[in-house]
């Protein structure tokens, strides 16, 4: 069987910056992926152009880029128009930003409906609805006619996913849904997405910089940085045993890790910029365990103690790199 | 020594016919070299609080007293330098046509302290101090990552030496790898200089490693307060129970079991009579809908909460 979504050897560059860079992607049906990283690591970028909604000057390249099996890359814009909203949906990070102000929550939740099914008014009004209860927004009958200011974020929200799983999507991707929100309201929404994401047997793909949103959430997770993905395994292994070093670093910069210790482990420098990438691996000018090699030479992303790692010397259980020259 | 106390303050602001209340009665105490942090929820009055204990407005009622003095007339001007803010967004807490040496020297000039050549020293010793470069001093704030401008921002906030550094989310707007070397940056120049931080924060993690103390604020009014070990690991308020449940941790032996949240916090403008946490109390009685609770002490932390002796045993 065909996965979900298949993205193979995605790149996107704005002028001459890469932005993402052979980033490789599958979400099964039913399966939660979480795609982690700081900010300017690609991560929303890549899912954006999966959907067609950059911008004209973000170049767009890729071997394959299929949903359910079919070519999306050169899917005429009508042809796509037809998949987006419907069978695959988005959720993006700001709900109060993301909304239109001038028109009820109603309206814009029914305006997919209306787009992709021909129903009689009534019949989308009660779809709508039921969608608003099914997120946990109470009195769904009245809140159809609230405008968004007139709703808490965290009902934004709520609003923004009834939109978004209207049409009962077999993919949804949620860029940094949770992220302007309170940490109860957090809770809330991310047991509904999951809650949905179980029931209806979606796929979800989870945009996050948050390791313990990650931790909590996910059943895969893919680590970006700098527009790559450097490495890719189940949630819990990957708390247990990260195998690259970035992951690894992060992990440990993580002040809930650092318990008891006065100063928490961080990583020296900073993300490579337009000009200044390295030839070699991209995280090397930061890494504790930097070789000749990783200046010399890119690392390719492969298996390693069952993960995907994009890393000449990946870390065993002990996190010690494995195969560097003393 | 006791730099920065708060008497029951109270803030009020007029909303058309109605008051907001902000913040309705906090007292706390900060000692030298000591971190409290102020945690809670969007709208519970954490950053009115700040603004208050920094002087930068003045109380409705209460009292705040600044290295011992209570801040009330003319000596609130003196007073105000003793405790000075960072904010949570560098991109926008920095005047971008002004250069990192301008930024750090306005506090000296306008309080007319040193020469000119003596507060560029000043300042160029700061930015050392806070691990930039020399070249610093004559670049711009666009020129600086997100971190790098929240390093200016503290030197800028320790340029007057005060005693007590407001810091509200200093850190919520870096990602994780630049929130760890600014969040140790601030405790080296804590050890170094004897600094208190009123550390406004909505990461309880963040909080954990950063404060000694701890206060939990909800509809602004304190649930929860007092030694940070013990309101953080043996809660005794319901709602601060119910933040540390629904914070997401990577360790899996912290989560809590999964805890239905309902409802949002009450109107600031049409408060309710008895506990405002009632909308959102797994535990509410009658009680709790007529009677407001008492801030009192049970066991090491001050909790307002009826249940507090028996909500520690769940």
């Amino acid at each position: 069987m065909s996965p979900l979504l298949e993205v193979r050897n995605l790149t996107v560059d704005f002028g001459s910056f890469h932005a993402v860079e052979g980033v490789d992607l599958t979400v099964a049906a039913g399966e939660v992926l979480c795609v982690v990283g700081e900010s300017g690591s690609g991560k929303s970028v890549s899912m954006l152009a999966v959907m067609g909604l950059l911008p004209r000057t973000g170049r767009v390249a890729a071997e394959r880029v299929a949903f359910q099996g079919a070519d999306l890359l050169h899917a005429t814009p009508r042809g796509r128009r037809r998949l987006i909203g419907r069978e695959m949906a988005m959720i993006f990070q700001e709900p109060t930003t993301s909304l239109n102000p001038c028109y009820p929550i109603g309206w814009q939740i029914a305006e997919a409906l209306r787009a992709h099914y021909a129903a009689p008014r009534a019949e989308i009004r009660g779809r709508v609805v039921a969608l608003l209860g099914q997120v946990g927004v109470p009195a769904p009958e009245q809140r159809v006619r609230a405008f968004p200011h007139q709703l808490s974020g965290g009902l934004n929200q709520r609003a923004m996913i009834a939109m978004a799983i209207a049409c009962n999507p077999a993919l949804l991707i949620a860029d940094e849904p949770t992220t302007a929100l309170d940490v109860t309201v957090q809770k809330g929404v991310l047991d509904l997405l999951v809650g949905l994401q179980r029931e209806r047997g979606m796929g979800l793909v989870l945009i996050t910089h948050d390791m313990g949103v990650v931790a909590e959430t996910a059943q895969r997770v893919q680590v970006m940085y700098a527009g790559q993905v450097m490495e890719e395994q189940p949630a819990a292994p990957l708390f247990a045993h990260p195998r690259h070093p970035y992951t690894a670093a992060l992990l440990d910069a993580l002040p809930e890790r650092a318990e008891g210790k006065p100063r928490l482990p961080t990583i020296p420098g900073v993300v490579p910029g337009a000009d200044d990438r390295p030839a070699g691996c991209l995280f090397a000018p930061r890494c504790r365990f930097r070789t000749g090699q990783c200046d010399a030479e890119r690392p390719a992303l492969r298996m390693a103690f069952g993960a995907r790692v994009r890393c000449h010397y990946p870390l065993d259980d002990a996190g010690q790199p494995t195969g560097r020259p003393a | 020594m006791t730099v920065l106390e708060a008497v029951n303050v109270v803030r009020h602001y007029p909303v058309g016919r109605k008051l907001l209340r902000a913040v309705d009665g906090v007292s706390f105490q900060l000692a030298a070299g000591r971190t409290l942090a102020v945690v809670g929820e969007s709208g519970c009055g954490k950053s009115t609080l700040a603004r208050l204990a920094a002087l930068m407005e003045p109380p409705t009622a209460g009292k705040i007293l600044v290295t011992g003095q209570p801040a009330e007339g003319p000596a609130r001007r003196t007073l105000q330098l003793q405790n000075q803010m960072v904010f949570q967004n560098p991109y926008a807490s920095l005047n971008p046509r002004r250069t990192i040496g301008e930024a750090l020297i306005e506090p000296l000039t306008i309080n007319r302290r040193g020469t000119r050549p003596e507060r560029i020293a000043d300042a160029r010793q700061m930015l050392d101090r806070v691990g930039l470069r020399p070249e610093a001093f004559d670049r711009y704030p666009h020129q600086f990552s997100g971190g790098q401008r929240q390093r200016v921002a503290i030197a800028r906030a320790l340029m007057l030496r005060p005693a007590v550094v407001t810091a509200d989310e200093p850190v919520s707007a870096l990602d994780v790898s630049v929130q760890a070397q600014v969040l140790n940056l601030m405790r080296d120049l804590q050890d170094e200089l004897g600094i208190a931080y009123l550390f406004i924060s909505h990461d309880i993690s963040v909080v954990r490693h950063m404060a000694q103390d701890v206060l939990v604020m909800y509809a602004g009014r304190p649930a929860e307060q007092g030694d940070a070990d013990a309101v953080l690991n043996r809660p005794r308020h319901p709602y601060t129970r119910l933040l540390l449940a629904s914070t997401p941790f990577v360790d899996p032996a912290r989560r809590a079991t999964t805890v239905a949240v309902r409802g949002e916090p009450p109107s600031p403008v049409d408060p309710i009579p008895g506990c405002a946490f009632t909308s959102r109390c797994p535990h509410v009685t009658e009680q709790c809908r007529t009677e407001r609770p008492l801030l009192r002490l049970v066991d090491k932390q001050l909790v307002a909460c009826h249940y507090a002796e028996r909500i520690g045993l769940y």
